[in-house]
């Protein structure tokens, strides 16, 4: 039985470069690969990344095919669809990966149908067992279901990029053997084009579909202190919002309020700064994933709902924290 | 010489001319009669609606009529514009009747029987009554000109009309002075000192030195003078602000018993229809009646809320703009030329949007109006409109709606969270076979708001301290309405409304106690509309009655200035105010501070009409405003009844920056105190 | 120029507050029913098609039980033309797939221009069907749409479909082809009360599974692809602060009960303050996790 358990994740490319999210899916495709006793492919549809078979390799996939064409340079689902089906059903592994990003959580499903094979998305977990059973969060993450696959053949999942992390240990550096494909893409007639791009803007981009959210109250106390508010939000890319007295005082317009009487917004992670967590205001915060506050108060109702809690002048840790992220930076570039 | 105390009616002007005064009284009555005749035909006919007159609760209709009308009781809480407009009507009303009594004379009694009775003793105090009505119209109508030309205040307009009104009335009054003045001049009749106003026109005259013959031809011309110009006035009386003489009695008739506290239901939900008022025509007859009743007295203005937070409302105003769209659509109609749609019918425009929003419905508007005049029941009719008809409406007001259908709750947290106020206080629960005296009504903010489920488990506290036998619903409980009714949700108000009749009628308790008076309003006030009676009472009567009956027994001292803010939905609507002072009173040392605005005349926090769900309309912050105006009488304490206001004020204290002011509701200061 | 919306009625579980660790202490209190919003926001945006495209019918289709109809009478009072029920007593049984071709056969025959799906349903979270629907239906489709506009000629569509961090990709779409709509592209509208009414007498279709002459010799949840075998709390996030009362998880709503009802529970962990370098360190983490920093 134990014949063809490979494992395969796809990976995807931001900026030229592999995104973090696929390293991630790499280590954990090894991790199952191992228990699974299979090998471990990575696929890729895109462009040249410098370095890339050694990136994989060293992750732990002892493959990659790398599928290329100047059509692939940007996510065009019916070919993508196409090329990753079509070698899939050549190879027929036991399991398929991806992120569950924009592109992993579109092209799956249209893979999976084409295939008719079992996908289960958004998972957090995936265990190897008699059955594989595959950990998603449900009822808006309220609980999780364990999912079977009950029909034959390749398996699909997608994973919560959000917690892949990339594994700690020291890899033995190893190159992949990359198989270059390239693909006849001319007489694909498609019924999507692709034709731009958008680039949201943190400081324009409506709240209530910010990713990030820097959330000032009253304890931002002035103008003068809003500069290092927006000098921090620039820096993680976070759009700015805040209680309803940040409004009244005329530091935010109206369309940035958050609350019962303003927005709900359902940012990943929000950044309370001079907050007290009022009712009024929590209300619009209810959906929001993970809740850091900075309030010098101790006793703040704000730290009650909170996943980090810093309790500190945030004049003082503000500044400290935007120093960080720049010796951070500095050092990625470094390297 | 007694019975030489009289005069001659038509002196130096001849009885023969009778016919001619008539005649000119048929033509000034003609005029008035057709102008009323015009103006009936815009009260019934704009409004597509069928009107009646009601005529149910006469006495209450009457002695509304008499001691607001006649007595001026609502105009008379101010004492300048009130004591001002009170000689005006009296003066002209004692007028009338003297003129009627010589009418009575001349026409009926002397003719038919023989009898004339202006004369001696009664006579003099005839003319003595007269001249002093008079003189204290004469002085109305001077503080009138003084008032509106001179010192006039914001809620006057200065219109021009007015003035021509004032100066006419002046007019009137001191010919009819004069012509006395120089009959007596005369006559020289030293008896005639009675008629001071009169006697001084003669004296100035006899110091002029006038002469017998000038003074008879200036008595003639001046005597006709006066006549044509009283008639006028009378026939102008229709075609002018005047028309109030008419229209404003009839409003206090017809509007003395509607309650404010409770809003008119829908009563035929039918697919087809149209809800609330989206054109003039939409209103009822008698609400059109309404705007011809205003007379821009501007009171409603200076006790709204709204308007002192400098939002976009004037509750005076919308009257007037209201007023002027039905003129408009009015003689549209009468001109006939197809109006259905065009300008003034159309609902666009009707008010600004900002405008309906900015009311709190708080009622002070309609309490303060000298002719029960309701400005907010119009707005709210605007509303439903706007929410029922065309579903516009800021969005977390939308989100609020669903909070509420899913979930039951004006917070949107869900029934499995009901309980939880309760935990550790252990309270009983009254369902199907579980009955108990008092049903505790906790309400929504009660239940689910983190500062007022402390008040709730206090309360609830307090009355297992006083042994009383209470139970709470728990999960059964389910938001009372109130919100959706006044944010323009009728449909929705009336499904909370008939679910919550149906489960609390197949429970057994006798009476319902609530904590929020804005519950306790619906409960007791607007249930009634749909077949339920329950006996509700508000929490701090049953303080009280557990205070006075010995089960809580007042023990502490509290040398504390505490302010009692009036809770509109308890004192203005349900003339609740005395009960929480009595009960604040009963602490010893405690000094209770009266806000400037209190009792019925009560200023809102700013909650009421949906407006913890809504933004803030531009303009100061209604809360601010109010905790300043509590702030003057330096109290430690701002306490209140109601949860609404508990947060409006935490929020307002917080906002000023107010240091060591604390916000306590009536029964956490009750249980400091035990 | 016919618009077809699927939409899901669903029991959403907003609480905890059951105390039988087996139902994961999800007590009968604990669930209300509900339409997916997302679903609401897909007939927003057919409704503000037609708003644009008078002659557009609008057909909303649920596959369900009872509950079924609430929400399509929801549909009906905001708009939609005709609704369709296809009838599940077993509702809930079915896989992604299988809805899918449950919703695509019960269409197959009908000469449509677009469909719309919400992006997914907040109770399974799955995120499937839609696209399923579009590959069984072999018409192409777009997923995560966040603006939509149909050009003049009808013959194609543009839309906006949103990726990471607000960003979003710009698309042109043949038609027929379905979309599945994500948050962002609309406020959906509260329903007028003559809508309310109207939808309340209006005459929904049923339909029942075995009419549609699906593809297959049997039919049932044997066929599903993938099985949902159990429900389970998840574990704890790592906290430092300590919990909210809203998102209490039972076990703590219990100490909570016992220790007399103070909110102010504590977490494992608390609050970082004065250490610097930790304060930093917390941080660092947050922000790898969420994605601002690389990891
Ligand atoms: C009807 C109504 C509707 C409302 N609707 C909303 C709404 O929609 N949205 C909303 O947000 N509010 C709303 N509110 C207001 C709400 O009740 C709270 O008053 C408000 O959210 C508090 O805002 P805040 O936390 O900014 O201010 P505060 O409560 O004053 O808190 C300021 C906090 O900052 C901290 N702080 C001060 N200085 C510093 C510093 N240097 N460093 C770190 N921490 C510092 C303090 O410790 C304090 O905890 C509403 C209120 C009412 C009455
Ligand atoms: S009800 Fe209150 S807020 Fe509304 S118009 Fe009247 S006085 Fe103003
Ligand atoms: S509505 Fe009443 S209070 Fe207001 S201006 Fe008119 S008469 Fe005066």
């Amino acid at each position: 039985m134990t014949m063809h358990r490979d494992v395969w994740v796809l990976l995807e490319a931001e900026d030229k470069k592999i995104k973090s999210s696929s390293v991630a899916l790499i280590d954990e495709g090894r991790r199952l690969a191992v228990q699974l006793g299979g090998g471990l492919t990575a696929v890729f549809l895109g462009q040249t990344v410098e370095g890339m078979d050694h990136l994989v390799g060293t992750h732990g996939a002892s493959n990659l095919y790398f599928i290329h064409d100047e059509t692939l340079h940007q996510y065009a689902p019916e070919l993508y669809e196409r090329l990753l089906t079509q070698l899939l059903l050549g190879k027929k592994p036991y399991l398929v990966m991806a992120a569950a990003t924009s592109l992993g959580s579109d092209l799956m499903p249209r893979v999976a149908a084409k295939l008719k094979a079992p996908l289960v998305s958004n998972c957090v977990e995936i265990r190897v067992g008699e059955d594989m059973k595959f950990i998603k969060p449900v009822q808006n993450g309220r609980l999780h279901a364990t999912v079977v696959c009950k029909a034959p053949g390749t398996k699909m999942a997608t994973v919560d990029p959000d917690v892949l992390t990339i594994a700690k240990e020291e890899n033995q550096p190893k190159i992949a053997e990359v198989t270059e494909m390239r693909p006849d893409t001319e007489g694909d007639r498609l019924s999507i084009r692709v034709t731009g791009f958008l680039k949201a803007d943190h400081r324009t981009i409506d709240i209530s579909e910010a990713e990030i959210i820097v959330a000032i109250g009253r304890g931002v106390g002035s103008e003068e202190n809003f500069k290092i508010i927006q000098e921090f939000a620039d820096r993680i890319g976070a759009a700015i919002g805040g209680t309803r007295p940040a409004v009244d005082a005329g530091i935010l317009p109206f369309e940035r309020q958050i609350g019962q009487t303003g927005k709900a917004v359902s940012p990943k992670l929000i950044i309370m700064c001079g907050i007290s967590g009022a009712m009024e205001f929590t209300k619009g915060i209810e959906n929001a994933r993970t809740k850091v506050a900075i309030n010098m108060d101790r006793q703040s109702r704000v730290f009650k709902s909170v996943d980090l809690g810093i309790v500190d002048d945030l004049n003082r840790v503000i500044p400290q924290i935007i120093e960080h992220i720049d010796a951070m930076a500095d050092e990625e570039k470094g390297q | 010489m007694e019975h030489m105390w009289t005069r001659e009616i038509f002196w130096n002007v001849g009885a023969d001319k009778k016919i001619v005064v008539y005649c000119l009284a048929v033509i000034a009555l003609g005029f008035f009669s057709y102008g009323i005749y015009r103006r009936y035909f815009l009260w019934r006919k704009v409004s597509r609606n069928k009107g009646r007159i009601s005529f149910d609760a006469l006495g209450k209709r009457v002695r509304s009529l008499i001691i607001d009308g006649l007595f001026q009781r609502r105009l008379l809480r101010e004492y300048y514009p009130g004591l001002m407009h009170a000689f005006i009507l009296w003066g002209f009303f004692v007028l009338f009747l003297g003129t009627l009594t010589i009418a009575l004379q001349e026409d009926i009694t002397s003719p038919l029987m023989g009898v004339s009775f202006l004369k001696g003793y009664f006579y003099l105090l005839y003319k003595l009554t007269l001249n002093i009505a008079g003189l204290l119209a004469m002085a109305g109508i001077l503080m009138a000109l003084v008032r509106r030309y001179i010192i006039r205040p914001d809620r006057l307009s200065r219109s021009a009309e007015q003035g021509v009104i004032l100066i006419w009335i002046l007019i009137i009054l001191v010919t009819g002075f004069m012509l006395e003045g120089l009959r007596i001049y005369s006559l020289k009749n030293s008896w005639e000192v009675w008629s001071i106003g009169g006697w001084i026109v003669s004296e100035i005259l006899s110091r002029l030195n006038a002469q017998d013959f000038s003074v008879l031809y200036l008595h003639k011309v001046l005597w006709w003078a006066h006549l044509i110009i009283s008639f006028g006035f009378l026939a102008y009386i229709p075609f002018s602000r005047l028309i109030h003489l008419v229209t404003s009695p009839a409003n206090i008739f017809i509007n003395a018993p509607t309650s404010q506290a409770v809003l008119s239901p829908i009563v035929n939900f039918d697919a087809s229809g149209s809800f609330g008022v989206s054109t003039v025509k939409d209103f009822t007859p008698r609400q059109i009646f309404d705007f011809d009743a205003c007379t821009q007295c501007g009171r409603c203005q200076d006790n709204c809320p709204a308007y002192i937070s400098e939002k976009p409302l004037s509750p005076k105003k919308v009257i007037e703009e209201l007023k002027a769209r039905w003129l408009e659509t009015g003689e549209l109609m009468k001109e006939g030329n197809g109006v259905e749609g065009k300008r003034g019918g159309e609902n666009d425009g009707l008010l600004d949007e900002d405008v309906i929003w900015s009311c709190t419905l708080c009622m002070a508007c309609a309490e303060s109006c000298p002719v029960y005049i309701s400005s907010f029941e119009k707005i709210m009719e605007l509303r439903r409109s706007l929410v029922l008809m065309k579903s516009t409406f800021f969005p977390e007001i939308a989100t609020f709606f669903r909070d509420v259908e899913t979930f039951g709750d004006t917070f949107g947290r869900g029934r499995a969270f009901r309980e939880d106020w309760a935990i550790g206080i252990d309270v009983k629960k009254i369902s199907d076979g579980n009955q108990a005296d008092i049903l505790y009504w906790v309400g929504c903010q009660g239940t689910f708001h983190d500062r007022n489920n402390l008040i709730a488990g206090t309360l609830a506290q307090l009355f297992k301290a006083a042994g009383a036998d209470f139970g709470i619903l728990g999960k059964e409980e389910y938001c009372c309405g109130d919100p959706m009714r006044r944010i323009g949700n009728e449909y929705l108000f009336q499904k909370t409304a008939q679910r919550n009749i149906e489960l609390l009628g197949r429970l057994n308790f006798n009476k319902i106690v609530t904590y929020c008076p804005h519950c306790f309003n619906t409960l007791k006030n607007e249930y009634p509309q749909f077949g339920a009676h329950f006996d509700v009472i508000h929490y701090t009567e049953f303080l009280r009655d557990l205070i006075r009956a010995g089960n809580l027994k007042i023990t502490k001292n509290m040398e504390k200035r505490v302010a009692y803010h009036d809770p509109c939905y308890l004192a203005r609507a349900n003339d609740i105010y005395n009960v929480p002072r009595e009960i604040l009173k009963s602490i010893p040392g405690m000094r209770l501070v009266e806000p400037e605005r209190a009792k019925r005349k009560t200023f809102c926090c700013g909650a009421g009409g949906g407006h913890m769900w809504m933004r803030e309309i531009p303009g100061k912050k209604m809360n601010e405003v109010r905790v300043k105006e509590i702030m003057n009488g330096q109290p430690e304490i701002i306490t209140t009844s109601c949860p609404y206001c508990l947060i409006m004020f935490e929020d307002g204290v917080k906002s000023l920056g107010l240091e060591g002011i604390k916000c306590l509701d009536v029964c956490e200061i009750i249980r400091d105190a035990l | 120029m016919k618009v077809i919306v699927f939409v899901k009625q669903i029991k959403y579980v907003y609480a905890q507050t059951g105390i039988d660790p087996k139902q994961n202490f999800i007590g009968p209190d604990d669930i209300v029913h509900i339409m997916n919003p997302l679903d609401e926001l897909a007939l927003e945006e057919t409704l503000r098609v037609k708003e644009k495209h008078r002659d557009t019918e609008i057909v909303v289709i649920s596959l369900g039980d009872g509950f079924a109809e609430d929400g399509l009478r929801k549909c009906l009072s905001m708009g939609a033309d005709r609704a369709i029920h296809i009838y599940d007593a077993d509702y809930g049984k079915l896989d992604a797939w299988m809805t899918a071709m449950v919703l695509a056969y019960s269409i197959r025959n009908q000469e449509f221009k677009l469909i719309f799906c919400g992006r997914r349903a907040i109770d399974d979270n799955g995120g499937l069907v839609g696209p399923y629907i579009a590959e069984i239906l072999r018409i192409p489709h777009v997923s995560r749409v966040v603006k939509l506009e149909i050009d003049g000629g009808r013959s194609k569509v543009l839309v906006h479909r949103a990726v990471e961090r607000g960003n979003r990709e710009v698309m042109e779409c043949t038609v027929p082809a379905l979309f599945t709509i994500e948050k962002g592209i609309n406020i959906p509208r509260y329903p007028t009360l003559p809508g309310i009414l109207r939808a309340q007498k209006q005459v929904i279709q049923r339909m029942e599974i075995r009419d549609l002459e699906l593809p297959l010799k049997s039919f049932g949840p044997a066929l599903n692809l993938t099985e949902t075998i159990s429900l389970s709390n998840p574990k704890p996030k790592k906290r430092s602060g300590g919990l909210a009362d809203a998102t209490v998880s039972a076990s703590d709503r219990l100490r909570l009960m016992m220790g007399g009802g103070d909110t102010e529970t504590k977490g494992d962990s608390t609050l970082v303050e004065g250490s610097t370098d930790n304060v930093l360190s917390e941080i660092e983490r947050v922000f790898r996790e969420s994605g601002i920093l690389p990891e």
